[in-house]
């Protein structure tokens, strides 16, 4: 699913990991008190630090690499909340089906990436625009019926939609080109 | 029209934003023949708008192969923990 993790030089961020992974594993691990959690999650910061273009580069021009550090570990947090709490709601969903619906293991891995991407994809737009464009993708409601219960003018529920349909149109565009 | 240099064009990005605008008035309940018209005379005017149009369609069909339900729910509850502060 991710981009081949193959920069040309990785020396920076060698130094980097050596230098700070067990000082942010301490400093998830007081965040999140579970060690395996903190050291996952550390593992995972650097991980994501791989895919930045130039990573070296930004590395070096970094004054303070601990803070730049905090600041990519928390985004890998919220995103790992994230996807705990869909996790979470998909599995709770899921138990109150009909049982002649039964949903196989693969049909709910493959189901949970296809939200873990387009909650990702929404993640940017407002509350407010959000709600609106899954009341019409996934509920199918008018644009009538979603102005009524968010007690919006219907033309202010279309301008919502365009808004969520373009970020979502250039999202997957640059998701594209990055892959 | 490949997209292998990495960047989009200016024409394409119109393009995608007039597709998503287009979108919205024709899944409206309301669409007048006239649009429809109009959206077609959209569509043929340029190889740009059409290329935005597929990409518009290929994004809808990731939508359609969620279990509403289910997924609305999941969804949802992903906007609540948003606000998560450390």
């Amino acid at each position: 699913m991710n981009a081949p993790l193959s920069p040309p030089s990785t020396e920076s961020l060698e130094k980097l990991y050596q230098n700070n992974f067990s000082w942010l594993q301490n400093w998830l691990r007081d965040r999140l008190s579970c060690s395996y959690q903190a050291a996952d999650l550390a593992q995972d910061t650097f991980i994501r630090l791989l895919t930045v273009p130039d990573v070296n580069g930004k590395i070096d021009a970094i004054r303070e690499p601990r803070s730049y550090l905090v600041t990519v570990a928390k985004r890998v947090m919220i995103d790992h909340f994230r996807r705990k709490t869909i996790e979470q709601s998909y599995l709770q969903a899921l138990m109150q089906q009909p049982e002649q619906e039964v949903i196989s293991a693969e049909q709910s891995t493959i189901m949970l990436e296809t939200l873990y991407r387009v909650d990702a994809m929404l993640n940017e737009l407002g509350p407010k625009v959000k709600s609106a464009f899954l009341m019409s993708q996934l509920k199918g409601m008018t644009y009538r019926e979603i102005a009524a219960e968010m007690q919006l003018s219907e033309s202010s529920v279309k301008k919502y939609m365009a808004k969520a349909l373009q970020h979502c149109l250039m999202f997957s565009l640059y998701e594209q080109l990055e892959a | 029209m490949s997209l292998t240099s990495g960047n989009v064009s200016r024409q394409q990005q119109t393009a995608l934003m007039n597709a998503a605008q287009w979108h919205v008035e024709l899944t409206d309940e309301s669409v007048t023949k006239k649009a429809r018209e109009a959206w077609h005379k959209w569509l043929v005017e340029q190889p740009e708008n059409q290329w935005a149009w597929q990409r518009l369609e290929k994004l809808q069909r990731q939508f359609v192969t969620l279990p509403n339900e289910l997924a609305f729910n999941s969804l949802n509850a992903s906007l609540d923990s948003a606000s998560v502060q450390f």
